[in-house]
């Protein structure tokens, strides 16, 4: 593909309101499963000091986005090939020297981001939990918002919440719910009916219903081997609904241009 | 363990081929001196954790290695309390609870569990001070901080922030659950007989960190301090809630409507 014919990229930033519903895992393999189907992807690990995109994936980095921001490696060190089909940009785990960066810092991430982004035809931005103002900036700064939720009480209202804070700053924006650790499609169906309601009723909002991981046993294998389950069990039920995940994401087109003037008006924390 | 002990472990240790350095038989840990190839100012564990397993050593010299092991670690051990609490009060000191704010602060930003802090000042410690003498003073220091410690929760951690000021961090504890305890604080205080029937009572600020606010964390220490003022000004002998945070259930918050809605019709067993 020449750079003259070559789309945009797409950006997509997967969030979650509450920590612990499996985001990473859900990045990482829709990015695995976006590569297989012959797609450029690239991950990158925004939740910065409590990254784990590198450990889900065996990998060992020298140097990671804290290196970029406090100017000690250039962007060409510090993004790798996951050995997945996929390209990682790690963030640091447990270095308390960035956790959450400063808006200044955001920008200039994003627009070192955009040198590269040509590259690629998948961005996936993994966000950190909960809603702190770096959160909401890489959330606000991509084309489409996935957001990943367990069919828990918690899980649902802090996903509503996160809808309800992001959309409170930037407007109506589409949000496309995935479902981890579910025990069926029915169960997904059923919640995201009764979210949205929630969302029409109080923000105006349709939200879209991306798909449902089933509760796997092998995801947690998986992990504990530190190779991503569509590599190690790539006919799993979960990996199977990833593959049907990223099939869907495939075909989204970018619908605006990545919008980096936005954050410049992104309200200081 | 004795002088002729450690004598004949040095005469065994340099039998085996290794230097000694530097010695004074005087006591345990200080006998160690410097052990074996290492440059004096490295420290003694490290030299005993260096220590060869294979050196050639009668039993009864690694008998004394062993207690000068045990000796020294327990000598680490007290330094790094001495680091880390205030010796007049036996709470923790400044240094330290600044160290444990970060390390909260991060964790609310991943388990999104509110952090609250509570700051205390005595009212009219000066006057003890003056009149009574600085020895009374101290006492009273010291009688206060039992009163903390005997009403804190396990998981609180309670400072001695400087001079006659406290400052408590409450892990997981919301504005709401940390004002009675505040209130718990500040009653037994009151009721306290301190030295010679002495009598003091404190004003208390309250403030509260939530992964929802976008302010910057260090902020939280300056609410407390601030709302503690305000106690203060109206009298002392009070507790003070910062007052954003007793707003902070509006806005973005998820209201109970939209919670009752969320869950409404969600069948979770």
């Amino acid at each position: 593909m020449t750079a003259q014919t070559k789309k945009p990229p797409l950006v997509v930033a997967v969030a979650s309101g509450k920590g612990g519903v499996g985001k990473t895992n859900v990045a990482v393999n829709l990015a695995l499963e976006l590569g297989r189907l012959g797609r450029k992807a690239l991950v990158v690990d925004c939740d910065l000091g409590l990254a784990n995109a590198d450990i889900l994936l065996g990998l060992s980095p020298s140097k990671n986005i804290s290196d970029l921001l406090l100017g000690r490696a250039r962007l060409g060190e510090v993004i790798i090939n996951s050995g997945h089909g996929f390209d990682l940009l790690p963030a640091s785990s447990g270095a308390a020297e960035i956790v959450d960066i400063e808006s200044r810092q955001e920008r200039r991430l994003l627009k070192l981001l955009a040198l590269v982004f040509d590259r690629y035809d998948h961005v996936l931005f993994d966000t950190g939990a909960g809603i702190s103002s770096t959160v909401l900036g890489f959330n606000q700064a991509a084309h489409e918002n996935i957001l990943v939720l367990t069919p828990e009480p918690t899980a649902i209202t802090d996903a509503y919440a996160f809808i309800k804070v992001l959309t409170a700053q930037t407007g109506p924006r589409r949000f496309h719910l995935f479902f981890n650790m579910v025990q069926n499609q029915e169960e997904a169906a059923r919640i995201h009916d009764s979210l949205n309601q929630v969302t029409q009723r109080f923000l105006g909002l349709e939200l879209d219903l991306l798909g449902a991981a089933p509760l796997d046993p092998l995801l947690k294998k998986s992990v504990l081997a530190r190779t991503p389950l569509g590599t190690l069990y790539p006919d799993s039920p979960a990996a199977q609904a990833f593959r049907r995940t990223a099939a869907k994401i495939e075909t989204w087109a970018p619908h605006q241009a990545l919008d980096l003037a936005r954050l410049l008006s992104h309200p200081a924390p | 363990m004795n002088q002729v002990d450690i004598e004949r472990l040095i005469e065994e240790i340099k039998a085996a081929g290794r230097q000694v350095l530097k010695l004074d038989g005087q006591n345990g840990w200080r006998a160690l001196g410097v052990l074996l190839n290492l440059e004096e100012d490295e420290s003694l564990s490290r030299a005993l954790g260096m220590l060869d397993l294979t050196l050639p050593l009668s039993p009864q010299a690694w008998e004394t290695l062993e207690e000068l092991q045990r000796l020294c670690h327990a000598r680490e051990r007290d330094l790094l309390k001495t680091c880390l609490t205030d010796q007049l009060t036996g709470l923790y000191n400044f240094q330290h609870f600044t160290a444990q704010l970060d390390v909260e602060v991060s964790r609310v930003l991943r388990t999104q569990h509110p952090l609250s802090v509570i700051m205390l000042d005595l009212d009219g410690f000066k006057m003890v001070n003056d009149t009574l003498g600085h020895q009374t003073g101290n006492e009273v220091l010291a009688a206060v901080a039992q009163v903390l410690l005997d009403n804190i929760r396990a998981t609180d951690l309670a400072a001695r922030y400087g001079g006659d000021e406290f400052a408590i961090l409450l892990p997981q504890t919301s504005a709401a659950r940390a004002l009675p305890l505040a209130e718990r604080i500040r009653a037994r205080l009151a009721a306290h007989k301190l030295c010679n029937e002495l009598k003091v009572t404190g004003s208390f600020g309250l403030s509260c960190f939530r992964y929802l606010d976008r302010e910057d964390p260090a902020q939280v220490i300056e609410h407390a301090d601030q709302a503690m003022y305000q106690a203060k000004r109206a009298g002392g002998n009070q507790v003070r809630v910062w007052a954003a945070d007793q707003e902070k259930d509006r806005g973005a918050e998820v209201t109970s409507e939209e919670k009752g809605a969320l869950l409404k019709g969600l069948d979770f067993s």
